[in-house]
């Protein structure tokens, strides 16, 4: 108890609170731009936590992260452009909600279940962190293999309208993602002898593309602006929230315990939680059919998993040293330089600082409300400048965004591409958000099947061999083939009524 | 009249670049083959800071990921040799050519300094029934092909010097499987869920693992202990090879670099290099420190450059 | 421009098939048995079954026409704002190293707000305040780095 005191002195101090307040302000800005993700902006914040203690360091770049990944949602529901990989998964659908002039409904859900996540992924994170973590050290090739097949499955389960249509843009990719040269195999394929291409093709300046600049081209080509009935501004974000946590209870609470699960395995982070349990809750809802005319359900569950997955990502980082995700690679980096090692001793060597980490997480979490409301209000008022002015300036932020994934030009060209690509896919009906998904997931999918086929000598049935990876192997068997299933059930309950 | 400031502005422009003030006049950039958030790009940020506050101008760091450090590396080498692009060049600037994948080769750069090497080491999981490196050959060798090992990807630099290793022990290199992995890291937590028998890479990338318990090292390849654990034995006292194939950082620019710069480049990066707050920072990540002056570092890339080729052509992954 | 399930069928059909015809030519991998062709060929082969089931449907709907053009292209003013958008990027992405981003960017910005109907008097000053903000937060706080070009001489 004692440590607990004096970690609360080492966090009460002006200059830590300071520092926490100064980078949730710049979270907020990086994870508002798009092409910006929260990767670089902890980055970014390297050289300036040289000079600190170990705490405010760890601060800085808790509350930055936090920050970002919530305010990913705010360009994407106002103006489409996901400003985080973490939310493209539901940009489409806080768009249509920003459409129908429930902006402030979106953007308060977003804020609010941003939080609840991430107190629900900190609660974890401080009650159960070394006992996940061994969890999480089970997970080989095989289970990722699974874990990966299941969050494809929720593409086609995503997709409105025909199936067919769903699975063929998540085909495409899975396509886009063997480009180049980072394949189990290291052979370059597809790069027609481009040295560019050797890296494949970034995510974010396709998704840019196929969400923000498809977007400009629509405007460019209608009379009709297709913002238009948002005119009437965002009022009161928190009101209804209240509501909207009863109504929903379920989908919150499974959306941070995914979120809490997917963000604790090491190499998956935040952007697949937040997909998976978007296709998750369109799977499990009472009311399937709203999904994508502007259904809150689905933001709500994916909103808390993202958040709650970037808690949880500090669980193997901390007790092991291992990075769940890009952001704590570079956390423990700085956790090295301030001599704070990670490792199970870290909670027995330095339990105050280490404690003190755990309160900048729930301050960093309840800090997202007052700043996250004002980032909103800022935000609205693009909503007033007019289209003809805005556009272009979005248009300037989709080539600098592309620009700042890698320095390069050729992701500006990239991004030109996949804009008219995904124009056309909209036009013909073929949702581009799949192949969003499969290009996020298919370097890891190719990865985890080769190694797990060499790991087992080319034998397939290795892949129910394991204990985990047998039952996510059976859930996913399940979720594919339940539809049928259930279709001949109520055939056969329907024939026995007749 | 809208010409005026316009004309003004273009007089104050030759003016300044007539000038010719002394280097550095403006900010420089400091490109980094890898990804934000790794160990390269950390051992870059903090030279960059150094050199930034000897240098006077801003070093900024920008990362230029892809096709295994191809794409990076090339953008040093097409970018003016002004003095106002530098970069990190990695060990893989002694691979990637003989894979094909570009013309590129060390002596593509002005080497402007050795700053880290990481030694090969073997990690195995803490309960692995090996008593040390000899009995985990003797394993290897009687279970041809059945050990499976991890730490790079395919043809990457750990996998070229484990099998570089075997052929000068006169084992067969195909004695065990590898399993390509897109980091180290995922390479040691493959070992750790039981996925693999064996990892080789550095021992700062092992650390957290090791530390924690998970993981012991079995041998280091290197003349002298390893500063992070120093009861590991080395490769001579083991096996009695002499092995100097690692993970390799050095600071490199353009080609033809004009000659006040390139000495004044130099001695930054030295003067980085001795700097208290560079060698702490190394000390504390677990990183190796070595230095070679650009004329060593030179020479090193060469001979690594043909031993790595040799290695590789063994296995079959040259082009 | 809108394709009928039969024309999109038999372009997947032919994308898959090209993949799977076209991975065999990838060598193998030395110590693998699955080679770099075994991914690919597989998502090939998926295209392949989405655009034969795409051709099933299409071919039960013989009336569809293959091809229907949407109502802007017969606009001119929106076929220009069209190409005036692709035109933009295009000419953004070639002359930024060589221009810099400035002068680039201001144009860049210009074109577009005289062709969506922006007031003339407005459109210098909103570009030249646009392009100054972009650059503050990308070059000075976030060290994106925005090339200079022909300002070299004046960079900061």
């Amino acid at each position: 108890m004692e440590h607990v005191w004096q970690a609360f002195e080492l966090v009460f101090t002006p200059y830590v609170l300071g520092v926490v307040l100064a980078s949730a302000l710049f979270g907020l800005f990086v994870g508002s731009i798009p092409g910006l993700t929260a990767t670089m902006a902890t980055a970014l914040l390297v050289p300036v936590t040289f000079v600190m203690d170990p705490v405010p360091a760890i601060a800085c770049m808790a509350t930055a992260t936090a920050m970002a990944i919530f305010a990913g949602d705010i360009p994407g529901a106002l103006l489409r452009i996901p400003g985080t990989p973490a939310s493209a998964a539901y940009c489409d659908e806080a768009y249509t909600m920003t459409c129908n002039g429930e902006a402030e409904k979106v953007l308060g859900a977003g804020l609010v279940f941003s939080v609840v996540g991430g107190l629900f992924g900190v609660i974890v994170l401080v009650t159960t962190a070394p006992a996940l973590a061994e969890v999480a050290l089970k997970f080989s090739s095989f289970e990722y293999f699974w874990l990966v097949l299941l969050g494809l499955t929720c593409a086609v389960f995503i997709s409105p309208g025909r199936p067919a249509k769903g699975l063929a843009s998540l085909f495409f990719g899975l396509l886009i993602s063997t480009v180049g040269f980072e394949n189990p195999a290291a052979y370059p394929r597809f790069t027609f002898g481009s040295e560019q291409l050797m890296s494949g093709f970034q995510l974010t300046p396709v998704m840019i593309g196929m969400f923000a600049l498809s977007e400009v081209i629509r405007y460019a080509v209608s009379n009709d602006t297709p913002l238009q009935p948002i005119k009437q501004g965002i009022g009161r974000i928190f009101q209804g929230q209240w509501g909207l946590m009863k109504q929903y209870k379920m989908p919150v609470l499974r959306g941070s315990v995914l979120g809490t699960i997917v963000g604790a395995l090491p190499g998956t982070g935040a952007d697949i939680a937040a997909w998976i349990s978007y296709g998750l809750s369109k799977r499990f809802s009472k009311t399937p059919e709203k999904f994508g005319k502007g259904h809150i359900e689905g933001i709500i569950e994916s909103g808390a998993a993202n958040n709650s997955a970037l808690a949880s990502a500090w669980i193997p980082a901390l007790v092991f040293g291992i990075p769940g995700d890009s952001i704590t690679a570079i956390v423990i980096g700085v956790l090295y330089l301030k001599g704070m090692n990670p490792g199970p001793t870290i909670f027995i060597e330095n339990p105050q600082n280490i404690y003190a980490v755990f309160i900048v997480f729930f301050l960093a979490n309840l800090l997202m409300i007052p700043l996250g409301w004002m980032a909103i209000k800022t935000a609205k008022n693009v909503l007033r400048v007019p289209r003809s002015v805005l556009m272009p300036i979005i248009l300037l932020f989709c080539v600098v965004g592309s620009f700042a994934i890698n320095n390069s030009v050729f992701d500006v060209g990239v991004m030109l591409a996949f804009g008219l690509i995904a124009y056309a896919m909209e036009a013909n009906d073929f949702p581009i958000a799949p192949t969003i998904l499969g290009l996020v997931l298919g370097g890891m999918l190719e990865q985890n099947f080769v190694t797990s086929m060499i790991k087992a000598d080319g034998h397939f049935s290795a892949f129910f061999a394991r204990p985990i990876a047998g039952s996510l192997g059976v859930a996913t068997l399940l979720v594919w083939f339940s539809p049928l299933f259930l279709g001949w059930w109520r055939r056969r309950r329907a024939a026995a009524a007749a | 009249m809208t010409w005026r400031p316009l004309t003004a502005l273009l007089f104050f422009l030759s003016a300044h670049l007539a000038g010719a003030a002394e280097y550095p006049v403006r900010p420089i950039t400091f490109v980094v083959p890898w990804g934000a958030g790794g160990g390269t790009d950390s051992v870059a940020r903090i030279i960059a800071s150094i050199l930034e506050r000897d240098l006077g101008k801003p070093v900024n760091v920008v990362n230029r990921i892809g096709g295994s450090g191809v794409v990076g590396h090339q953008a040093i080498v097409s970018a003016r040799p002004d003095g106002y692009t530098i970069g990190m060049i990695t060990s893989e600037i002694g691979m990637m050519h003989h894979q094909g994948l570009t013309t590129l080769t060390g002596a593509s750069f002005t080497p402007l300094g050795l700053i880290n090497y990481d030694p090969t080491a073997i990690q195995v999981r803490t309960d692995a029934p090996y008593k040390d490196f000899k009995d985990f050959l003797e394993v290897l060798k009687a279970n041809p092909g059945k050990l499976k090992g991890s730490g790079t990807a395919q043809g990457g630099s750990w996998h070229v010097s484990f099998t570089g290793i075997l052929s000068e022990l006169k084992i067969p290199t195909n004695a065990f499987v590898w399993v390509p992995s897109a980091s180290n890291a995922a390479g040691l937590l493959d070992l750790v869920a039981g996925g693999v028998d064996f990892v080789a890479g550095s021992h700062p990338e092992g650390r957290s693992l090791i530390d924690a318990g998970k993981v012991r090292s079995l041998v280091i390849f290197d003349d002298q202990p390893s500063g992070l654990y120093p009861h590991v034995p080395t490769g001579v006292q083991t096996v009695g090879l002499h092995w100097e194939i690692g993970a390799w950082r050095g600071i490199g620019a353009p080609k033809n670099l004009p000659k006040e710069i390139e000495a004044r480049l130099q001695a930054a990066v030295k003067k980085a290099y001795d700097s208290k707050e560079y060698q702490d920072f190394m000390k504390q990540r677990g990183f190796g420190l070595r230095w070679a002056a650009p004329a060593d570092f030179a020479r090193y890339m060469e001979t690594a450059d043909a031993h790595l080729g040799q290695v590789m052509k063994s296995i079959g992954l040259t082009k | 421009m809108r394709l009928n399930d039969t024309v999109s069928g038999g372009l997947l059909l032919a994308l898959g098939t090209v993949l799977v015809i076209h991975t065999r030519s990838f060598p193998a991998s030395p110590g693998q048995e699955l080679g770099p062709g075994l991914f690919p060929a597989l998502v090939g082969g998926g295209l392949a079954l989405c655009g034969l089931r795409f051709l099933w449907c299409g071919l039960r709907q013989p009336g569809d026409p293959w091809l229907t053009m949407e109502e802007w292209v017969r606009r001119p003013h929106m076929v220009r704002n069209f190409a005036v958008v692709i035109a933009d990027l295009i000419f953004y992405a070639l002359v930024v190293d060589t221009v810099g981003f400035f002068l680039t960017a201001a144009i860049f910005l210009s074109a577009l707000f005289l062709t969506f109907g922006v007031r003339h008097r407005w459109i210098p000053v909103l570009a030249v305040c646009v392009t100054l903000g972009m650059h503050f937060a990308f070059y000075t706080i976030l060290h994106v780095p925005l090339p200079w070009g022909w300002l070299e001489g004046i960079a900061w």
